[in-house]
């Protein structure tokens, strides 16, 4: 790969950062309604639940990014979600809140909709990290494997590189690097198939191996960034959000099951214990 | 009938006479032609060089020394001075001339380079006698590419060439006649100085002769290609461009330099523009009012020497947002006295002044997000027999205290020109020089019954080193306090699109834009400073080397933050942008809102509407 994406060029097919991650949003919500139809919920609710969600998560993205960056800025530009760059993480905090003040307006079930965005969201993960691969953003550690990719100059990659002494001319390629965005997006994709298949024992499951999964597979790739700032010890603000993502999720996961088991003994179905197919596997008595 | 016209014809001889006398005038018509000037020179240009005099003792009336120093060398004393200047302490370029009864001496002193180069220049050229064939031009390349000046002071290479119609190769110039010395580590400066023998070059005794000089500054750093920027006078004359060798600005063009008639004249520098804010370049808003203040030199001599008052002489104040302003962008101040005009006794100098100038509340609207402002100062008379050197100057430095000092400067792209290409923005290169120095004061302990006193400030050396402490002044103790400064300035240079060829190497010429700068000062010693140019489409392209565009007619904020660290303290390292989802925001928006938009009307499409009733969702 280095050899036919070196240097790696800014767009293709006629696709460019600035076209691919509002690509990504747009197919993540039409994936959400298409899923929650499939799931049997009301499409349209996942329409509007994900338009708060969006706006929820470019501007939660937008204040994560700000406060990260430890920048003075004037207060207008806390409001101005549509300038500067974006977290994921808040991205992720800032729809899930917004998306879930909605759905509780409606009074909607919170985890049965949340099962059936997060295929969605994998899907926009993937789509979006292309992007960011085309920019140069998030780029990787140095790397000398055979499919490591080199930034031109004008790319954060290059200037990181230059900046560093690394490179020693402005107008040279950057030094060979893991194509970081490119394993996130693989990442996404495989969650994308295999939540989408999966068939979870109790309604918030998916959600839950979504968070821990997700949460596993972000704090690893996070070694091989080149842009990672440590916040505490040795550990990135990605992989600081993504232990608590694992932590939430574990968390939720555990709490579903003993729910989910008290309500087995707690209410047999039809006279019998642990017969009844109520979403999952049940041992029976 | 027949009609017989009759015709005089005048005899062969005389016809004869008639054609030749018509071919000797033509001849002799020819021979004034060529032996005159094809045009007059440059009239707006006119240095005088003036005797030597250096100062009353032994060394009185001896001629600089020409090994390639020229600071503390009192043979340039009252010499004729013109800087190029750019709004800090230090110049881009200084010439200066002077001569005794068998030389003329020039200095070429260049400033502010990123590095040392082979290619860097100096354009001399004489036009003694208005002919053609008279004309001298030199080239000299002071430096060695990274190393400086020769240990010997030899420059690199002298090239000297006359006729100016074809240039043609001449005779070296004798041994002695060019010395250079250099110093710094990037930025660079580099010292020459020239000694040209009046008889060997036909300068005349009386009258004016042809002058021009063109300090070209190289750098190879800035890639794609390198960068030259032209300092000549006149700087009416247009640059070299194109071609070094072969593309002289013509005769008629060069200035007019004479040995005789009234020398020096009145003039004006950045350290002498002030205001009664502190620091200068401050606006101070109501109820304080801002006086703007200007000292003028006038150093004007006839032709016997004797000094001469500048009568009528005007100051015009103008301000501009603190950072590098276009043309267009200097506001007069609105104030009364503006231009201020005054009289500036010979040999001395005068402060020019306005009135207080107290903002109403429109202009408190429009300063509030610009309280820093650029001072120009431009210099006129009405009196024909006042002459001017530098006829104005500009001042851009501001000052700061850190431990944390942040400063805003506008960079403006309200050119007359558009960007070269056809492109929208313009492109400006800005080469950073920082210059640590340690001032120590001392303040003497309270002693029972005494006031405190201060004594002033022993200025430190450069790079840290301090002088030694000087004395008390009668107190029991003194107790020493150093004080860290940081003088930080940008160099703007803005990418014309021209190129000049220099021995075989392409460089874009870059017009000296500007510079802006300020002094931050910390109690105590500092460690690290750490100093960083950001802001939209800003970006490193090499040490101390930024690079911005600027779309034409509009303007761009960049910033600087400078931070002190004392000694022991380890500066974090330094966090690199995170732009992810950045590229092209409003584009991306308009897909986005598309993209939602459409699913919405997917999800509302009656069709689904009324099935949907239907099923009963």
């Amino acid at each position: 790969m280095r050899g036919i994406l070196s240097p790696v060029p800014y767009s293709v097919l006629g696709l460019d950062p600035g076209v691919v991650w509002p690509l990504a949003l747009a197919a993540a919500l039409a994936y959400a309604m298409y899923f929650a139809k499939r799931s049997g919920l009301d499409y349209r609710v996942m329409y509007w639940a994900g338009v708060s969600a969006l706006l929820g998560g470019i501007w939660g993205a937008h204040l994560l990014e700000l406060l990260a960056s430890g920048s003075v800025v004037e207060p207008i530009e806390w409001v101005r979600f549509w300038t500067g760059p974006k977290s994921y993480f808040g991205g992720l905090a800032g729809g899930a809140i917004l998306g879930a003040l909605f759905l509780r307006m409606r009074r909607k079930p919170l985890l049965a909709y949340a099962d059936a965005v997060v295929p969605a969201v994998s899907l926009g993960y993937a789509i979006g990290r292309i992007g960011c691969f085309l920019n140069g953003d998030d780029y990787g550690t140095v790397s000398n494997v055979a499919w490591a990719v080199q930034y031109p100059p004008g790319t954060e990659a290059q200037a990181a590189h230059l900046a560093r002494g690394l490179i020693s001319s402005p107008d040279s390629l950057s030094l060979p690097v893991h194509p970081v965005q490119l394993y996130s997006s693989l990442i996404g994709l495989c969650l994308l198939v295999s939540l989408s298949r999966m068939r979870p024992a109790t309604t918030g499951g998916r959600a839950c191996i979504f968070a821990m999964a997700y949460g596993i597979a972000r704090f690893a790739v996070e070694f091989l960034r080149g842009d990672a700032d440590p916040v505490l010890g040795p550990l990135s603000l990605p992989q600081v959000c993504s232990a608590l993502l694992v932590i939430f999720g574990l968390c939720l996961w555990l709490r579903l099951r003993k729910r989910h088991s008290s309500l087995i003994w707690l209410k047999p179905i039809n006279g019998t214990r642990g017969t009844e197919d109520i979403g999952g596997s049940v041992a029976p008595s | 009938m027949r009609l017989r016209i009759r015709r005089i014809r005048p005899s062969l001889r005389s016809a004869m006479r008639l054609s030749h006398r018509f071919t000797l005038v033509a001849m002799i018509a020819s021979l004034l032609a060529l032996a005159l000037p094809v045009a007059a020179r440059n009239p707006n240009f006119r240095i005088c060089l003036r005797q030597v005099i250096n100062v009353p003792g032994p060394n009185f009336g001896q001629p600089p020394t020409i090994d390639g120093v020229i600071n503390n060398d009192l043979g340039w004393t009252s010499a004729f001075r013109y800087v190029f200047g750019n709004g800090t302490p230090t110049p881009d370029g200084v010439i200066q001339g002077i001569r005794d009864a068998t030389n003329i001496y020039l200095s070429f002193e260049v400033n502010n380079d990123q590095q040392f180069d082979n290619e860097d220049v100096i354009v001399l050229t004489v036009d003694p006698t208005g002919v053609a064939a008279d004309a001298h031009r030199i080239h000299i390349f002071p430096v060695f590419t990274g190393a400086g000046a020769a240990v010997t002071g030899e420059a690199r290479l002298i090239e000297h060439w006359t006729n100016s119609a074809a240039w043609t190769l001449a005779p070296a110039l004798p041994a002695g006649s060019v010395k250079v010395t250099a110093a710094g580590v990037g930025p660079v400066s580099y010292f020459v100085e020239v000694k040209l023998a009046r008889a060997a070059f036909s300068i005349p005794a009386a009258g004016d002769f042809g002058m021009y000089f063109n300090m070209i500054r190289v750098s190879p750093v800035g890639q794609p290609i390198g960068t030259a920027a032209e300092m000549f006078w006149p700087t009416d004359a247009p640059p070299i461009g194109l071609d070094l060798e072969g593309n002289t600005p013509p005769p008629n063009t060069w200035g007019n330099a004479s040995l005789a008639g009234t020398c020096n004249g009145v003039s004006i520098d950045p350290s002498d523009i002030t205001t009664n804010q502190t620091p200068s370049s401050k606006i101070a808003f109501p109820p304080a009012s801002n006086i703007f203040n200007a000292l003028v030199h006038n150093n004007t001599v006839d032709a016997g020497g004797a000094f001469l008052p500048a009568n009528n002489v005007s100051a015009t104040f103008k301000i501009a947002n603190f950072g590098i302003p276009a043309f267009g962008d200097w506001a007069l101040v609105p104030t009364g006295n503006n231009p201020k005009i005054g009289n500036i006794p010979a040999n001395s100098s005068n402060t020019l002044s306005t009135d207080g100038w107290v903002l109403t509340a429109g202009q408190v609207t429009q300063y509030t997000a610009h309280t820093h402002q650029c001072i120009l100062v431009e210099l006129d008379s009405t009196d024909p027999n006042t002459f001017f050197v530098q006829k104005s100057a500009w001042t851009n430095m501001n000052f700061g205290t850190a431990s944390v000092a942040d400063f805003d400067a506008e960079i403006s792209g309200r050119l007359k020109d558009k960007p070269p290409g056809g492109k929208a923005n313009h492109q400006f290169d800005f080469f950073v020089t920082k210059k640590e120095s340690v001032l120590r004061s001392q303040v003497s302990r309270l002693a029972p019954g005494e006031g405190a006193a201060t004594q002033g400030l022993d200025r430190g050396h450069d790079n840290g080193e301090v002088d030694g402490a000087g004395a008390g002044a009668g107190a029991d103790e003194t107790q020493s306090r150093e004080t860290s400064q940081l003088t930080w300035v940008a160099h703007g240079l803005r990418r014309t699109g021209n190129f000049i060829v220099i021995k075989k190497k392409k460089f874009e010429i870059v017009d000296r834009a500007g510079s802006y700068g300020f002094l931050v000062q910390h109690q105590g010693k500092v460690g690290t400073w750490l100093a960083d140019l950001t802001g939209q489409s800003v970006r490193k392209v090499a040490e101390n080397l930024y690079r911005t565009e600027v779309p034409h007619g509009k303007a761009l904020t960049v910033h600087t933050r400078v931070e002190a660290f004392e000694p022991g303290v380890t500066p974090p390292p330094p966090k690199p942008p995170r732009k992810c989802g950045k590229a092209k925001s409003s584009v991306g928006g308009f897909f986005l809102l598309v993209g939602v938009f459409g699913l919405g009307l997917i999800a509302y499409a009656p069709r689904r509407r009324r099935k949907n009733r239907r099923n009963g969702v």
